[in-house]
């Protein structure tokens, strides 16, 4: 009698805080993501040993910030829309790198911030959850609406990373401005 | 249907003669994708496992197999194999190089965190030449089990492990992927596989983390005050819908004295029910409500003693039911939510109006049960949906609180309390289990090897029901037809005290015991008779999941020795009560236990005593629906001023253990949050399986579940 579960899906969930510098937060998005299908490509590549040697290039790294989300999204989606690049950031409190992004075969560098490894914290035995913020110094006056989440180097290409698209959310926009962080609680289930 | 990612497999177990007679086919199959691999998955995202750490250390890369089969289990949320091989049972002669390794066992895994402990297993390491590609996002693991291995074993089951050790040359492993088999004998006899030296045995295991389309749980349309789901496959016919009624506290976590009460509860669902309802042609509504809060417990009256004003739901032309008096509340919403349902569902959802269920949650389960059972209700809001029947064809509800009553315990003093459709449950989707032979028998869930879905059995749920059936059998009372329980019998109770979910098919329904022509006429509704809804169509699923009985004994009443404590039934034509005399009920203690009991038929106390059972201390008086009652009863005792609100609580305990004024224990909510994932999730699939079973009865499209 017995129908067990046969699979395990992968999902996450976003929630976007405004915290002005009184201490006030205020809830402005929360929603599930979308896993594109990059996740898919990196795992496989981890399970099989066709890719990296290393465990540590499967881990999620980066995340990147854009201005132009696209309609369509879905799993197939590989790239945000508009990347916001390092002038845009106009910041010095987080470190950014540019690195060759896997998009569809292609390599196109992005400018992306790195996911600080204290703001990764367990929730559950299958649960992940990463606090990425942008301070009240950082990437002020731009008009947000999506985020993404990247596998650190899959391919386990030597030298630079190589990191690939595995989440995708799209919001409502939000214009930043200096009187506020904006946080992104996002948090991976598998 | 949305896209998401997902991880599952495929066994292909093939024998390979090494004779000319051509391969074999024995096994082709989905595997099962154990909590272990999410949990692997998770550790990487983490970071956990040291920088430089090599994928070959730690990968899916070994393998287990097994004599016996892991099947009492319906989560992921396990561990090993059943009845794994040693390095002898591999044989002398193998050409396989077996390793013995630390392996992860679960003392209890439906914990959070699982509490683990570390045993030895058997393990045969994949080298590179066993793991190749399939496409970008399969790889495939094959293993050749020779000629000269495990001949003369019964191989019935299968593992493929991680490493989990996090450093180089320890190894830890734990089970991601899982799968039992066997040869089928075409008539759906299975038999393990009997190795012999005649065949080797090549098992390929294809591990897909593809992006296809898999069930996600999102709102194809989000109203103000409800998310619309629509079912993954379209029926010709028009899908069913499930009208449902969420929990009111965060994340579904037990509802408390301090619970986070969610605003937008629509969004507060059952994932896993959802999807397998979803995946069965089901459509869902969620739906908001109203709910008491602190500063204003109107939304949950229902009954008052108010004169009726016509603002608010009136009964029907053919059933006097008086629902309320002028007050929309929670339960009001949720009687509009269905009819709304029906009328804007037909138009706009493809959905079949005639096929309605209301399912619920905790208080959201409360309201779905009391749709269901109560009489077709009439609003007054001047809707256009307000022609549709709020009645449904049956109910789904898990941890509800279906006694009313003890909701608005004022109100039974009122004398306004005219509702006697309590079900009763006659017969019963599960097996009769007598302990020691003697006549009280329960029945158990279908957490154990007793539970049979074979046939609709009747049993007999005494106690209370022989308080029911005592009212309409019995000449004085039902040639009166005029009475109410003041003692509404605590349905819940017949379903905690044996373990759960339990099925019922059919419930009594006041409609068949007493006339619905009766003499008595509603003085506020002149020419409207009183009587009862007829329920005999309604069927209903009440489940409790993640408890169990310590304790369990009958008590006839009365038992307290003092006179004028019986059980009373309001006669309400003079405001008396009259003595029942002596009745018979179940008296109940629960605890919380830490996993399946199974084949336990002895509900003595005696044998829960030990420890596997959770610190009573922390348990007693815990159940959530005393707290609900507990709560709300302060709560409706200060907005009265009475400390006593109804002679209910005096005369009567459902459990004579438990009364909604039996102590509240704070910091409970820990307890259970750690909650049984296993019986949440065969909760979840027993009621798709009971929906799609009484759907197919209406539809039969939807035997293609069945």
């Amino acid at each position: 009698m017995g129908r067990f579960i046969e699979e395990l899906g992968v999902s996450g969930y976003l929630e976007i805080w405004k915290e002005y510098s009184d201490g006030e937060r205020e809830l402005v998005h929360s929603d599930h993501n979308t896993i594109v299908s990059g996740m898919g490509v990196g795992l496989a590549l981890l399970f099989g040993g066709l890719g990296s040697d290393t465990i540590d290039n499967f881990q999620i790294k980066y995340f990147e910030v854009g201005e132009d989300a696209p309609t369509d999204f879905g799993v197939g989606t590989y790239t945000l829309g508009d990347e916001l690049t390092r002038a845009q950031y106009n910041t010095s409190s987080v470190a950014i790198f540019n690195l060759p992004q896997m998009k569809n075969d292609n390599l196109v560098n992005e400018d992306m911030l790195l996911i600080p490894q204290e703001m990764i914290r367990r929730v559950a035995v299958n649960s992940v959850q990463y606090t990425l913020t942008l301070d009240t110094g950082t990437a002020n006056e731009i008009t947000l609406n999506e985020i993404g989440l990247l596998m650190k180097n899959p391919t386990g290409n030597i030298g630079e990373d190589h990191p690939i698209l595995v989440a995708f959310k799209s919001f409502n926009s939000i214009t930043k401005k200096g009187e506020f962080s904006l946080i992104f609680k996002w948090t991976l289930s598998f | 249907m949305k896209p998401n990612n997902k991880i599952n497999g495929q066994l292909t177990v093939t024998k390979i003669y090494v004779d000319d007679r051509p391969n074999e086919i024995v096994v082709n199959q989905e595997n099962i994708i154990t909590i272990g691999l999410a949990s692997f998955l998770a550790d990487i995202m983490m970071g956990d496992f040291p920088p430089g750490t090599l994928v070959q250390d730690v990968g899916l890369r070994w393998l287990q197999l097994g004599a016996s089969a892991q099947d009492n289990y319906a989560t992921n949320y396990f561990y090993e194999l059943s009845s794994p091989y040693s390095i002898s049972d591999y044989g002398e002669h193998t050409s396989l190089n077996f390793q013995t390794e630390y392996q992860v066992s679960a003392i209890n895994p439906f914990y959070n965190p699982p509490s683990l402990t570390e045993v030895t297993g058997t393990f045969l390491e994949l080298d590179d030449k066993r793991i190749n590609p399939v496409d970008n996002d399969k790889v495939i693991f094959t293993i050749l089990i020779d000629e000269n291995t495990l001949n003369g074993q019964n191989i019935t089951e299968a593992g493929l492990f991680y490493n989990k050790a996090q450093k180089d040359k320890t190894y830890l492993l734990e089970l991601g992927a899982y799968k039992a088999f066997g040869m089928t004998d075409g008539s759906g006899v299975v038999s393990p596989i009997a190795k012999t030296k005649d065949f080797q045995l090549q098992i390929e295991w294809v591990l897909s983390t593809n992006t296809g389309k898999v069930i996600d749980v999102r709102p194809d349309e989000v109203g103000s005050n409800y998310n619309f789901y629509k079912a993954s496959v379209a029926n010709p016919n028009g899908n069913a819908l499930v009208c449902y009624f969420p929990n009111v506290a965060s994340n579904n976590e037990p509802y408390t004295k301090y619970s986070d009460i969610v605003t937008e509860k629509q969004d507060n669902i059952e994932l896993r029910l959802f999807q397998r309802l979803l995946s069965n042609g089901i459509s869902i509504a969620s739906f908001n409500y109203r709910f008491v809060d602190d500063n204003d417990i109107s939304a949950c009256r229902v009954f008052t003693s108010a004169v009726d004003d016509n603002t608010a739901l009136l009964p029907s032309s053919t059933q006097p039911f008086r629902m309320p008096s002028g007050i929309e509340n929670c339960f009001t919403d949720a009687v509009s939510s269905v009819q709304w349902a029906k009328y804007y569902g037909a138009r706009n959802w493809d959905i079949n109006p005639s096929n309605v269920f209301t399912v619920g949650n905790g208080i959201g389960g409360s309201l779905a049960s009391f749709v269901a059972y109560t009489a077709d209700c009439n609003s007054t809001l001047g809707q256009d949906f307000e022609v549709c029947s709020s009645r449904v064809l049956g109910t789904s509800v898990k941890d509800a609180v279906t006694d009313w009553s003890r909701w608005f315990p004022y109100t039974l003093s009122t004398f306004d309390f005219k509702m006697a459709t309590l079900p009763k449950a006659i017969e019963m989707l599960g097996s009769l289990v007598i302990p020691g032979g003697t006549s009280n028998s329960v029945l158990e869930s279908s957490a154990t090897p007793n539970y049979s879905t074979a046939d609709f059995i009747s049993s007999s749920i005494s106690g209370i029901g022989s308080t029911s059936s005592y009212i309409f059998t019995d000449a004085d009372f039902t040639q009166a037809s005029g009475f109410y329980w003041s003692a509404i019998p605590d349905l819940k109770a017949h379903f905690q005290w044996s373990e759960v979910p339990i099925s019922s098919k059919k419930f009594w329904s006041a409609a068949h015991q007493a006339s619905s022509t009766s003499s008595v006429i509603d003085a506020n509704f002149p020419g409207t008779y009183w009587g009862h809804p007829d329920n005999f169509n309604v069927y209903g699923h009440f489940s409790y999941a993640g408890s169990s009985v310590s304790g369990s004994s009958w008590h006839t009443y009365p038992t307290y020795g003092v006179t004028g404590t019986n059980f009373k039934l309001l006669n309400y034509t003079d405001n008396s009560y009259i003595d029942m005399g002596s009745v018979r009920e179940p008296a109940i203690n629960l605890n919380f236990f830490r996993g399946v009991v199974a084949n336990n038929k002895n509900l003595e106390a005696s044998a829960f005593a030990d420890t596997t059972y959770k610190n009573t201390s922390a348990l007693a008086n815990d159940m959530r629906d005393e707290m609900q009652g507990k709560q709300l009863w302060e709560q409706l005792s200060n907005y009265l001023g009475q400390s006593s609100p109804s002679s209910v609580f005096t005369n009567y305990a459902p459990t004579t253990l438990k009364t909604p004024g039996s102590d509240f224990k704070e910091g409970s909510t820990n307890v259970f949050s750690i909650w049984n994932y296993n019986m949440e999730e065969l909760c979840a699939r027993d009621r798709t399986n009971w929906l799609i079973k009484l759907l197919a009865q209406y539809d039969n499209w939807y035997d293609q579940f069945n």
